[in-house]
């Protein structure tokens, strides 16, 4: 099965990151998030209740919807943290992508782990621009939260096009479809993962260099 | 069509799920107009109470809105039939811009494979939530965050009919918001708002006309029926009757099966005890107000647009009407007091014509409850002249002005840096802040005097000790002097 792939190209600055990557995110979970499962009797069971809450961002205009659950915000933030600092610490790394995978596991025989089958994939092409004045950041603002409109009316619109999401579990197959582990809410199983590169990196000293400090730090 | 198809509990479900989807739809779109975020929390064991699987708290006035257009349907959503949601803003000075119209509708295609006691309620479930991701991306939302009362208000307003997209200007832009595939049709929801922000005196006299003919036709119930609605003053002050709000609405199905040999109705049926109406509003007047509402519907059996008039959130605090003395938030919600004891009946049917503004309508309206609420009288006859120039002559006069107006009306966004929610306040404060410099902290702590002594007593003992360095050096002056 080919996993759905989406990919969103987006020339931010720095602040920005944070905010736009959470903002695409979190509507995406908003959609793949549904209320706690308790199971009554195999085949049978209650869901719980999917809060929602209205983020404001401050370094785009834009508020927007996410599910309210502070361990899944958690969970997200970290990430996107981390990438923010990847892309915004390292030097010479103005280009990164950051994907959302949404994936299913499939149990493997004995010796091996489960296999983990991605059914739709979001990535966010992040173009870190440094800006001379005020003026260019606020033409950026407007700019990016007009964009950033554009790819959650994108996100929402299709997320009700009722495409492939996998077929409710029963329970003793519930962790291979759903991320159980979050106490309030339950989203399907996800990860975040990104990298970056930057116009340095090409050299084949900084390759080398890259390479032996990951060799070291091993 | 497909019906046939359908067990009586499948299709009895799926009009419940239909009626649950429209009345969150229009929560959700008011909801998001409110100006103020909207938080509600998870939880992992839903009580039935949460339609959809979605903590949505209802607002009891848009519940009641949305059933008065709803009741004098025999189906939820008749096939063909747009149910439109319109949000509009309203200057302090009375004038009107219609930003947006959110349809809801169904069509003839269905969806014979779609099971409804769990796919149908799925895909429901996430078209409200595209919808309240929409609701925050277009334009209207921001300037719902902006609102108050001192510079604009938006409005909302429900009713069934067409659309009439012409009330959003030139270049308005359309948005498709998702689509639901059921065994007895597709539900649509779909949107447009306007891209240009310009009240001009053009649009609004030819509203003026029409609201004379709407009137014309609903001397007695229709201005009274629609007057303004206070959105926020709303939201506010449901929120202590929310758990009574809930226990008295249906119970919604939280438990599915994904086994295929259950049908839906052993799924839930349990948990859907009738398809009754919501008992939305808590004191008896009210009760009765939603009798008398049901009771004249047999004879209406149509709503129109100018049924669907709406009163707009927070316009009664710019009415004239409104005693001045109230809070910002105590207005609305007095009004809607007023408004819901003095509804009696529903307002006739009347034509379906281009009439879909609250423009002048609003203010006839305010009177109008006022009056009756003063007055607590009978005087349901009222004459639309009279009440029009009663409203002028109190000073609102809106299309007056508007006819006069020379120039266009700019809305002008303020976008104050770092300026927090409360937009009417932050200069205010940062004003006030600024003219009452905060006390310095050395300041605020009086002295402890054991402290003090202690100190200046520690200072002559270490004085003392340094009595002969000091002596010495007193000493070693007078000689460099003597020198």
């Amino acid at each position: 099965m080919n996993a759905r792939s989406q990919t969103f190209e987006l020339s931010l600055e720095g602040r920005q990151i944070e905010e736009v990557v959470a903002s695409i995110f979190h509507t995406l979970l908003f959609h793949r998030t549904l209320g706690k499962f308790h199971y009554r009797q195999e085949g049978s069971y209650s869901i719980g209740t999917v809060g929602v809450v209205d983020v404001d961002c401050d370094f785009i205009d834009a508020t927007y919807v996410a599910v309210s659950s502070d361990e899944l915000d958690r969970a997200v933030k970290k990430e996107i943290k981390a990438f923010r600092d990847a892309l915004r610490n390292d030097d010479g790394n103005n280009t990164g992508q950051i994907s959302l995978e949404f994936f299913q596991k499939k149990r493997g025989r004995w010796p091996f782990p489960s296999e983990c089958i991605p059914w739709e994939v979001w990535t966010i092409k992040v173009d870190i621009i440094t800006l001379a004045n005020e003026h260019e950041r606020q033409i950026c603002r407007d700019k990016v939260s007009e964009i950033l409109s554009e790819k959650i009316l994108y996100i929402a619109q299709n997320m009700s096009k009722h495409e492939y999401v996998p077929k409710m579990p029963n329970k003793s197959e519930m962790d291979l479809v759903f991320d159980t582990s979050i106490s309030d809410v339950q989203p399907y199983l996800h990860k975040i993962s990104f990298h970056t590169t930057g116009p340095g990196q090409s050299t084949v000293g900084t390759t080398m260099r890259r390479f032996i400090k990951d060799t070291l730090a091993l | 069509m497909a019906s046939h198809r359908l067990s009586g509990q499948d299709k009895k479900d799926l009009e419940k799920f239909s009626k649950y989807l429209v009345y969150k739809c229009i929560q959700i779109i008011v909801q998001s107009r409110l100006g103020e975020r909207v938080r509600t929390n998870s939880r992992p064991h839903s009580t039935g109470a949460d339609w959809f699987n979605l903590a949505i708290k209802d607002i009891p006035e848009v519940t009641s809105e949305t059933k008065k257009v709803l009741t004098s349907q025999s189906q939820i959503l008749p096939i063909g039939q747009q149910l439109c949601v319109e949000i509009s803003l309203k200057t302090t000075d009375g004038d009107i811009l219609v930003l947006e119209k959110w349809l809801i509708c169904k069509d003839e295609e269905a969806d014979h494979s779609a099971k409804v006691s769990y796919t149908v309620y799925n895909r429901m479930g996430t078209l409200l939530k595209s919808l309240f991701c929409i609701t925050r991306v277009t334009p209207s939302y921001r300037l719902s965050r902006k609102q108050g009362p001192d510079t604009f208000i938006i409005c909302y307003r429900v009713y069934t009919g067409e659309p009439q997209f012409e009330h959003l200007g030139e270049g308005y832009n359309s948005i498709k918001v998702g689509t639901v595939a059921t065994p007895m049709g597709t539900i649509t929801i779909s949107g447009a708002y306007r891209t240009k922000l310009l009240i001009s005196p053009q649009t609004i006299s030819k509203d003026l006309s029409n609201e004379l003919k709407d009137d014309h036709f609903n001397t007695d119930c229709s201005p009274r029926r629609y007057s303004p609605k206070p959105c926020v003053g709303g939201y506010r002050d449901r929120r202590p009757s929310i758990d009574s709000i809930v226990s008295e609405s249906d119970m919604c199905a939280t438990t599915f099966s994904n086994s295929p040999s259950h049908t839906s109705s052993d799924v839930s049926t349990p948990e859907h005890p009738t398809s009754k109406p919501i008992n939305i509003q808590q004191t008896p007047s009210d009760t009765r107000l939603h009798e008398k509402a049901q009771l004249c519907v047999p004879e209406k059996p149509v709503l129109t647009l100018s049924q669907g008039q709406k009163q707009g959130a927070f316009a009664p605090q710019t009415h004239t009407s409104t005693p001045p003395r109230d809070s910002t938030d105590d207005i609305p919600f007095m009004s809607l007091l007023h408004y819901s004891q003095a509804i009696e009946t529903p307002e006739i049917t009347t034509n379906n014509t281009n009439s879909n503004r609250p423009l002048d309508t609003t203010a006839k309206n305010t009177y109008h409850e006022k009056t009756k609420s003063e007055s607590d009288s009978k005087s349901e006859h009222l004459d639309v002249d009279a009440i029009s120039s009663s409203t002028e002559s109190k000073g609102s006069s809106k299309s007056e002005n508007k006819s006069c107006a020379a120039d266009d009306f700019v809305m002008v966004e303020l976008k104050a840096p770092f300026a927090g929610r409360e937009m009417q306040s932050d200069l205010g404060r940062f004003y006030r802040d600024c003219q009452t410099a905060p006390q310095l902290e050395m300041f605020q702590e009086p002295p402890n005097i054991d402290v003090a002594l202690n100190q200046i007593s520690d200072q002559l003992a270490a004085f003392e000790s340094n009595l002969d360095d000091i002596d010495s050096f007193v000493d070693s002056v007078i000689s460099l002097e003597d020198a």
